[in-house]
């Protein structure tokens, strides 16, 4: 009897020890929960964080937006929360919309903030918005886009897949950021208050948004990034040709003696062709090519010349220089050469078809 | 040789009819209080016990027997018509029977006669003669492990038809049978068998001293005898698997198994048996091997399917709503919006009202259980939609998880699946999928820890036996199996010897 | 659970088994935190340095076990059981075993509180764990040892979940260049150490000579060693090819980060099912390690020659529990003092991994002997 008692006195110091209240568990039910999906961070009044999300995600019902002027912003989550009737979780957070005029402070805080919180996935997408991000959701909630914000993810997550255009996620910047070789980039999408439209991508150099590729370059952005890459289209408006299906092998080397060779071998076809050369003469298509090839060279080399100006390396070229049992370059070595190398782009095409029917006349 | 015969000869002259004096001429001398009015007193107020005095020769001859457990036919023409008509002047000889025996004192005399025996008093001796009722149902095919191809015959109540069964499956001196009567009330009769030289010995002696061990008033059905032998009673998992098939019957004797036939009752049981050995069917050895590869892959995994799938919604929607895609988070949320319960009640309810549906359906006459069925499972759960007392896509994983169950051969197993699925449900609301995880790793230590006849449980897979593996989840062709079950530890190794021995 | 039937061994282990159990005892919590201090692609040459040395010990080991069958057969130790020396020297094994509890049992209890349950606390998980470790520890030796092919089971699967960094769009290769480093690396010697400590563990198994069956096991134990290393050099270079050395230094558990990243068609960050599965080599150490608390303590106190007592080792794993909420509440609340326990256990788990089948055998050497001397007398 006094040993039973004994182990009865013991277990229920243990149930003590173990802490009282730990035995409940702060749930997660579904229908008590408001998962947010996107969240917008911008510059806002007297220098704060502007905080917006959209409410209630993921159900089929009257959508609003709700914003928080903060100074951090976890702030912000508590605030947000304190606007709605269902307590908001982060653990679905799948989009990070940032303003411009905040990428060009410091976006760095804010991402270790996301970096550090164990319920926010590393696959979090970040995005940079130019113009009014909040007047383009408001209007959407007003046209009854009930889902807009599931829409949003699932483009993202599409051309995650396809690499038609820049997608970066969480792990994707942070390890851009760490790398001694490379510098992040993320998604630069602008808006009119109706639309949201894709610009290009936003370059950054330690947390800092320093430039943009726009529309124009950014599939030649795209081609470059890549060593293999499948591209769909590929608009040249002032050659008036649409290449298409065009199948990219892109080979950067850097030399010894410090100067860079980018060797781009495509193979596509001409989806539109708007100009007056013949293109059933052999001569005049292989003008064409000629004059594509060296278009594109142009262009890769003007824009590797851009990088280099910004003093970033977005393209990982400084990677390259790395063997299993060489290092030529340190970080501080490679900062330091990156800017003044040499660039030599050197591109060679191969239509397969020129996009011509065999019309009877 | 008979190995327990030498080990154990006390035991077997117990058991072995040939120890037992024949046709009542080397008689013991009878007890003096062996006599009509005492077997009549004992059986005052029991209507059926009947006297009937014969002359036989100048000599008066009296049977006494209980009418209803005997065979009037078997009476008429083996003990009537010979005792009055026959020429003989010993009763014994006349009497046309070759279960003559003597009856030493009167409490044997009462036993005898209600096992069916006519005792028969006459020229100063006391014999019973043993001519009990054959009332059975015939042959049918098995109702619990009913297959398409195969034999289609099952076992009955008759202990007798079913060694019938058995022997013409294994016609072979090897295969011993050893009788035993168990419950002091019940008397039933009990028999062990087993193929001698392929039954480890140790299983064959641990599996006698159990059986002789038990000590308890009435036995109806083998489970209750199957509750004194098994080694751990405190388990959900069967230790024994019981079987109606004859010819599940005589493959496990063929692997080494010991099986106990009880008397009353059809359903045979099976030792050492392994969790594994539950999800075999014997229809996987008349498929092609790779159809019953797949066929008894399939019924692992509904059974892990039918015993999570709950917990895992429970907890997904409880505690783990960031594991879920988007579109899937849609579904849920759109269905769950309305409902008053939160999962783990949704869950509870479900369940609880499924099993009351299972279990009345079983109890209902069988022309309303059909009708029941239907209704209780489409209006009951519709409604329930519809009222939004639970969500659909629960409703889904309620059926889904209860079809899954019943993949599973063994109808045991299937109503242990339903104790672990509720414990690692209410260990899914405490603590998600830790808590189904952790669930499960004690499972599995009770599992491992687990023996049938003193033998692991969860073997092949602990102790790993790898040849084992050709006959677990998948079923290799059968030419592969050449050797018999190592986990059981027979004595003859192989299959293929001509010989047993 | 039959009192006399914890410490049964009228069954011996299958060989293979003891690859296995080499492997997990190895394979556990310090697989969860080693990325984190190997970070530069030249340290797999000490993990693998580290491994080669650990073979020479595991060889080492195999001959212990030979013994420790042998002295078992000839009661060898019997006479030295109740001896002081014998007594003195559980003092400090106590002192290692229960050392080990804390880091395995509250380190694993710290991942799962800070990824998974933040609000629960890690009281309530030390105390389940610890009832898992008791539940598979009362129905005997026998029984845990053979729990180590279904802890295998239940955490080898992971490897293959891995599997998805070594492609093209998450794998970067070049974070594994240089692979020779171009200069002395700084502090290999403490990495050494903690790859060291980490493949600790076999050498609990020297006195398991009875569950051998006399059967040697050199091979085997040198099998479960080679594994364990293919699995830490596997997920050093998976977790350097998703994050890089830089970014890699930074990041506290590396591998659960990893495992979160996983996007599967119906599952998305699957680390509420990974951190889980390492439950099961957790609760086979816990196991294995509350069996040789109570071993100790009964040759402390004078028992060893009664037979096991069920209510003792109930009582004494209550203590065992007792001691490590203790140290949870107390002594494990802060970083800093993990760190602490780390670096203990790297510095008395690496001795004790180096100095146990040595001195094993050098006291299976004094003993024969001095047996000799008394025969020869």
């Amino acid at each position: 009897m006094k040993k039973r008692s004994n182990s009865l006195i013991f277990v229920t110091m243990l149930l003590m020890l173990s802490g009282c209240g730990s035995w409940s568990v702060k749930n997660n039910i579904i229908e008590e929960i408001s998962p947010t999906i996107l969240l917008y961070v911008g510059r806002g009044a007297d220098k704060h964080l502007e905080q917006a999300t959209l409410i209630p995600p993921l159900v089929e019902e009257k959508k609003r937006v709700i914003t928080a002027n903060v100074r951090l912003m976890k702030e912000g989550r508590i605030q947000l929360n304190q606007k709605y009737y269902r307590e908001m979780k982060s653990g679905q957070l799948r989009m990070l919309f940032i303003s411009k005029s905040l990428a060009r402070e410091d976006i760095l805080p804010i991402v270790n903030t996301m970096m550090i919180d164990p319920e926010i996935s590393d696959r979090l997408y970040l995005i940079v918005v130019e113009g009014d991000f909040l007047a383009y959701l408001n209007k959407q909630v007003v046209k009854q886009q009930e889902m807009i914000e599931f829409y949003l993810y699932k483009m993202l997550a599409h051309y995650e897949q396809q690499g038609e255009i820049t997608v970066t996620n969480l792990h994707r910047f942070m390890e851009a950021y760490f790398s001694p070789y490379a510098d992040p980039k993320i998604p630069l999408f602008t808006t009119n208050g109706t639309d949201l439209i894709y610009k290009g991508t936003a370059l950054f150099h330690d947390g800092k948004m320093v430039g943009e590729i726009t529309t124009l370059d950014d599939p030649l952005f795209q081609i470059l990034n890549r060593p293999t890459r499948f591209q769909k289209l590929l608009s040249l408006p002032e050659q008036r040709v649409t290449l298409g299906s065009l199948h990219t092998e892109t080979k950067v080397t850097v030399q010894p003696t410090g100067d860079v060779k980018i060797y781009i071998e495509g193979t596509g076809r001409v989806e539109e062709y708007q100009g007056e050369r013949d293109l059933n003469q052999p001569e005049a298509a292989q003008q064409l090519t000629r004059e594509l090839e060296a278009v594109l060279e142009q262009k890769a080399a003007l824009l590797v010349k851009k990088l280099q100006q910004l003093r970033i390396d977005p393209l990982r070229i400084g990677e390259r220089t790395l063997g299993p049992f060489s290092q030529p370059y340190t970080e501080e070595t490679w900062k330091a050469a990156w800017p003044t190398m040499r660039v030599h782009v050197d591109v060679h095409l191969q239509l397969e078809s020129l996009g011509l029917l065999k019309m009877k006349k | 040789m008979n190995i327990l015969r030498r080990l154990f000869p006390a035991m077997f002259s117990a058991f072995h009819a040939k120890d037992e004096p024949a046709h009542g001429d080397e008689q013991p001398p009878t007890d003096s209080s062996l006599t009509v009015e005492e077997l009549q007193k004992r059986f005052c107020h029991v209507h059926d016990a009947c006297v009937k005095d014969l002359q036989v020769n100048a000599q008066t001859v009296t049977l006494f027997y209980i009418r209803s457990l005997i065979d009037a036919d078997q009476l008429r023409e083996g003990i009537l018509l010979p005792l009055v008509h026959g020429d003989y002047n010993c009763a014994s000889r006349a009497i046309i029977s070759d279960q003559v025996k003597p009856v030493p004192n009167l409490e044997k005399a009462i036993e005898q006669a209600l096992q069916g025996a006519v005792i028969v008093f006459g020229e100063g001796r006391v014999f019973a003669v043993h001519i009990p009722s054959t009332i059975s149902r015939s042959i049918e095919s098995s109702e619990q492990e009913a297959i398409v191809y195969g034999p289609k015959d099952s076992l009955s109540e008759q202990l007798d038809h079913n060694l019938t069964m058995i022997r013409r499956r294994l016609p072979v001196p090897e295969l011993k049978y050893c009788l035993f009567t168990l419950g002091t009330l019940s008397k039933t009769n009990v028999a062990l068998l087993y193929i001698e030289g392929i039954a480890n010995p140790e299983n064959i002696r641990l599996a006698f001293e159990k059986t002789s061990n038990i000590d308890f008033d009435v036995f109806f059905d083998s489970s209750h005898v199957s509750a004194f032998l098994e080694d751990h009673m405190g388990s959900v998992f069967p230790q024994f698997q019981q079987t109606d098939r004859p010819d599940a019957v005589a493959a496990a004797l063929a692997s080494g198994k010991i099986v106990w036939l009880v008397a009353n009752t059809p359903f045979a049981l099976i030792a050492p048996v392994t969790f594994f050995d539950l999800f075999q069917s014997p229809e996987d050895y008349i498929h092609r091997w790779m159809v019953s590869s797949f066929l008894r892959s399939l019924r692992f995994f509904a059974f892990l399917f039918a015993i999570v799938l709950t917990p895992v919604y429970v907890a997904l929607t409880t505690h783990h709503y960031y594991s879920m895609p988007l579109e899937l988070l849609y579904l849920l949320m759109e269905s769950r919006s309305e409902i008053p319960f939160t999962p783990i009640w949704e869950a509870m309810f479900m369940l609880l009202t499924l099993e009351i549906l299972k279990e009345a359906s079983l109890r209902m006459p069988t022309k309303s259980g059909q009708t029941l069925g239907i209704v209780g499972g489409i209006v009951v759960g519709q409604a329930a939609v519809e009222a939004n007392v639970a969500s659909n896509i629960l409703i889904i994983h309620i059926a889904v998880s209860a079809i899954a169950s019943f993949l599973v051969p063994n109808y045991l197993m299937t109503n242990s699946s339903k104790l672990i699925q509720f414990a690692l449900l209410i260990l899914a609301a405490w603590l998600g999928m830790w808590g189904i995880i952790f669930g499960m790793v004690l499972v599995l230590i009770h599992l491992t820890g687990l023996t049938s006849l003193k033998q692991p449980y969860f073997a092949p897979l602990t102790p790993m036996y790898w040849r084992d593996w050709k006959d677990t989840i998948v079923r290799l062709p059968l030419k592969l199996m050449k050797q018999r079950p190592e986990h059981l530890r027979p004595v003859a190794k192989s299959r293929m010897k001509k010989e047993i021995r | 659970m039959k009192s006399s039937s914890l410490f049964d061994h009228d069954k011996p282990l299958q060989p293979w088994m003891w690859a296995v159990l080499v492997n997990r005892m190895q394979v556990g919590y310090f697989m969860l935190i080693l990325p984190n201090v190997l970070v530069q692609p030249y340290m797999v040459w000490i993990i693998l340095l580290a491994g080669c040395l650990a073979l020479l010990n595991m060889w080492v080991i195999g001959k212990g076990l030979e013994v420790s069958y042998q002295q078992h057969e000839t009661e060898g130790w019997q006479p030295f059981m109740g001896s002081v020396w014998m007594r003195l020297l559980m003092v400090p094994c106590l002192v290692i075993m229960l050392l080990k509890l804390i880091i395995v049992v509250i380190g694993y209890v710290s991942i799962v509180h800070q990824i998974l349950f933040p609000s629960v606390n890690t009281g309530t998980f030390v105390v389940l764990m610890m009832f898992a470790g008791y539940y598979l520890a009362k129905h005997g030796m026998l029984t845990v040892l053979r729990f180590g092919v279904i802890a295998f089971l239940m955490s080898a699967w992971i490897l293959v979940l891995y599997g998805y960094y070594l492609l093209p769009q998450e794998a970067n290769y070049t974070h594994l260049y240089p692979i020779i480093p171009l200069q002395w690396p700084s502090h290999w010697f403490e990495s050494l150490l903690f790859v060291w400590a980490a493949l600790a563990g076999p050498e609990y198994f020297v006195v398991l000579g009875p569950w051998t069956g006399g059967k040697r096991l050199t091979k085997y134990i040198l099998t479960g060693n080679v594994a364990s290393l293919f699995e830490y050099v596997y997920f050093f270079f998976v977790s350097l090819l998703f994050f890089g050395s830089s970014y890699l230094k930074s990041i506290d558990i590396a591998l659960v980060q990893l495992v979160r990243y996983i996007q599967l068609p119906f599952f998305e960050r699957v680390d509420m099912i990974v951190v889980p599965a390492y439950m099961a080599p957790i609760v086979l150490v816990i196991a294995l390690l509350m069996l040789y608390v109570y071993g100790a303590l009964r040759i402390l106190l004078k028992q060893i020659h009664k037979p096991p007592h069920a209510r003792g080792f109930f009582m004494v794993s209550l203590a065992v529990v007792g001691y490590l909420l203790i140290v949870d509440h107390w002594l494990w609340t802060s970083e800093t003092q993990r760190r602490m326990w780390e670096q203990l256990q790297m510095v008395v788990g690496g001795a004790s991994f180096a100095l146990t089948p040595a001195l094993f055998l050098v006291l299976h050497a004094v003993q024969s002997r001095r047996r000799k001397s008394e025969k020869a007398q």
